[in-house]
């Protein structure tokens, strides 16, 4: 499935995703595959760095509709970087820059959840 | 008196209008399948630009088609991935228009809950969005049934290009 892949990373305690290519009804597993693997590995402070994401359709935020309430529950949150311009104005018809943390960076977004905790502490 | 020169000067230094002049219909069927909404994607964003929408607007038009096709083979074929859906792109000069069509159960678009993202959020709820998206999309969404085939019409007026919410 070429539509997309998702790469991911740490970063201290910040799980980085990487989505590339598009996300529709078609490819959205993919997608769900990657939060929930971070969520499995009780990983809750997530960025998703959008520089690749061309395009989502709502299957797409409905797979972030269906993360956010564990994430934000475990005391983490999931805040997006670098989204394109057709992202960023499907965010808005939505409403969905009001439940959501974006940044222009994937630094910024990094740096918003603040000083990693320490390895073991 | 203008010369013809300062004429097609004048023209070419005006933005970029939407083609006013009906264009032939595109027909399409395509399976029901979640494997060609890339290429419903790609296709509509296509024919949007060729009608003369900016590729932003093209974009968004995009989506909506493709949110109109998702629903289609979750809803009204339930996923059935052996079914037909029927595609017309019609560029009727003042209007982009795409009907889709449908042998499948009817579904009624009314009964689609509002969208209330807090409330989404609070019970995990993500249907609806899609059918939110067209309605903000588009500057009309209509659903009817007819010899026992859905038909669900998308409009975009070439002149309403403003910022498309």
């Amino acid at each position: 499935m070429s539509e997309l892949t998702v790469e991911s990373r740490d970063v201290g305690d910040v799980v980085l995703l990487y989505p590339k290519g598009f996300i529709n009804a078609h490819s959205v597993r993919l997608f769900e595959a990657a939060l929930q693997n971070a969520i499995s590995l009780k990983r809750f402070k997530i960025v998703v760095n959008c520089a690749g994401l061309s395009y989502i359709a709502s299957a797409g935020l409905g797979a972030l509709m269906g993360a956010i309430e564990e994430i934000r529950g475990n005391g983490g949150d999931l805040r997006l970087a670098s989204l394109n311009e057709t992202v960023q104005n499907i965010f808005e018809i939505l409403g969905f820059h009001h439940l959501y943390r974006t940044y222009g960076s994937e630094a910024e977004a990094i740096a918003s959840f603040g000083p990693a905790q320490g390895a073991g502490a | 008196m203008r010369g013809r020169g300062e004429e097609a000067r004048r023209r070419t230094a005006a933005a970029p209008r939407p083609r006013a002049v009906a264009k032939p219909t595109l027909l399409l069927a395509l399976p029901s399948e979640t494997a060609y909404l890339g290429l419903v994607r790609e296709l509509t964003k296509r024919m949007a630009e060729v009608a003369g929408f900016a590729e932003p607007v093209a974009e968004r038009l995009a989506l909506a088609v493709d949110e109109a096709t998702t629903n289609i083979i979750e809803h009204a074929y339930k996923g059935a991935s052996d079914r037909e859906i029927e595609m017309r792109f019609e560029d009727r000069g003042k209007d982009f228009r795409v009907e889709l069509v449908d042998t499948g159960q009817m579904v009624d678009p009314r009964a689609v809950p509002r969208v209330d993202l807090e409330r989404y959020v609070s019970e995990r709820r993500t249907g609806g969005l899609g059918v939110h998206l067209m309605e903000k999309i588009m500057d009309s969404v209509t659903f009817r049934r007819s010899a026992r085939r859905n038909v669900c019409a998308l409009v975009k007026h070439k002149d309403g290009e403003g910022p498309s919410r």
